[in-house]
């Protein structure tokens, strides 16, 4: 299927130039840096780095991706190769993130049953795990700063933090809570600009 | 106690499970300790504590833990079993999903739906951010980690894998 007109929200809504081997490799950098998670990694791969989407397309794909269920960085594989190269190109990125570090960590499942007991391996786990809560952290703060002049986004985004954050409630109530309403904000807002 | 059939079990409760892990696995592992610990005692409570750890350490997503699950209680075919429950269903359903947002570019209806979920999406990822930083700082040690990460990552282009040498060398010295 080819995609169809993209071209009256974003400027730029032409994507690059992207081979199906370029999209495998990128996908699997990501996935064998999935450290605390693929998503940032992910973020830095394709917005920062490449520069293969832009922020916004970066936020779209994902806060469509977080509403649909399955492990984030496999629906934005999908979604992002699916851009990129149709079918196949969501095929490839998937076989990209996930092949190789499957092999990885299952090796690492296997050392573990051998070696679980030392110490130190507790210790750099340790250490490691809380520079990937930093990772995460980061990363939604510099996705915040689109909103940053966007009142209700910034609203509902708190909403959303302290929810699930703070008092912890369950994911699927608060977004049946909050989704509906920001999306109907979100929606009114259109209507009066245009 | 790890029946023959147990890769076929694991395989499809991580297929159900995956439907359900709206915001990735992290959601539904309650649930897959619950299976797994309690029901079926695959594994014991400190087992499963310690896969959980190498998932989000491991240089691989953190839904690979259904993997290291899977391989604990029936080996590589469990493994499989698991990757796959946990991935295929969630992959035919984005597919589909994708497809159709795609079509409505540009659409009244898909643009409110975008600007209304996506700070939602802002406030989910700083919620696992959170989540994820209470369980990992024990302590000053831990807690300056997490800190440094983000403020580093913020100001300076420096790659997050040289924070994650630097944090496992001190966690190894026994410092985290």
């Amino acid at each position: 299927m080819k995609l169809p007109d993209l071209s009256d929200v974003h400027p730029v809504a032409e994507p690059p130039e992207v081979t199906l081997g370029g999209l495998y490799l990128a996908f699997m950098q990501v996935g064998l840096s999935g450290f605390g998670g693929a998503l940032a990694w992910t973020r830095r791969k394709f917005v920062e780095q490449r520069r293969w989407l832009s922020d916004e397309e970066f936020a779209e794909a994902l806060s469509l991706c977080q509403f649909l269920p399955g492990p984030n960085v496999i629906n934005l594989a999908v979604f992002i190769g699916l851009r990129f190269q149709d079918t196949i190109g969501a095929a490839v990125a998937v076989a990209g993130v996930v092949l190789v570090p499957f092999v990885v960590v299952v090796a690492l499942g296997a050392l573990y049953t051998q070696f679980g007991q030392i110490e130190m391996i507790h210790g750099a786990l340790a250490g490691i795990s809380a520079a990937a809560a930093g990772l995460i952290v980061s990363m939604g703060l510099k996705m915040a700063m689109l909103y940053r002049k966007r009142r209700p986004a910034l609203i509902f985004g708190a909403l959303a933090f302290v929810g699930v954050g703070l008092v912890q409630w369950p994911l699927p109530l608060v977004l049946a809570c909050l989704a509906p309403t920001s999306v109907g904000v979100a929606w009114l807002a259109w209507r009066r600009r245009r | 106690m790890k029946a023959s059939s147990a890769w076929l079990l694991i395989t499809a409760q991580f297929a159900l499970l995956s439907l359900l892990s709206f915001g990735g696995i992290n959601t539904v592992l309650p649930e897959v300790h619950r299976f797994v610990v309690d029901v079926h005692g695959w594994l014991s409570d400190s087992e499963f504590a310690d896969l959980f750890a190498i998932a989000q350490a491991a240089p691989g997503p953190n839904f690979l833990i259904a993997s290291l699950i899977g391989w604990q209680v029936a080996g590589l075919l469990g493994a499989v079993g698991a990757a796959l429950g946990i991935c295929g269903p969630p992959c035919i359903l984005t597919f589909f999903m994708a497809r159709l947002w795609q079509r409505f570019h540009g659409s009244m209806w898909r643009r409110a739906l975008q600007d209304g979920l996506a700070p939602l999406t802002v406030g989910l990822v700083l919620a696992t951010g959170y989540v994820l930083s209470r369980a990992a700082i024990h302590g000053w040690v831990t807690g300056a980690i997490t800190a440094a990460t983000v403020a580093l990552t913020l100001a300076t282009r420096v790659h997050p894998l040289w924070l994650f040498a630097v944090a496992g060398v001190l966690g190894i010295f026994g410092l985290a």
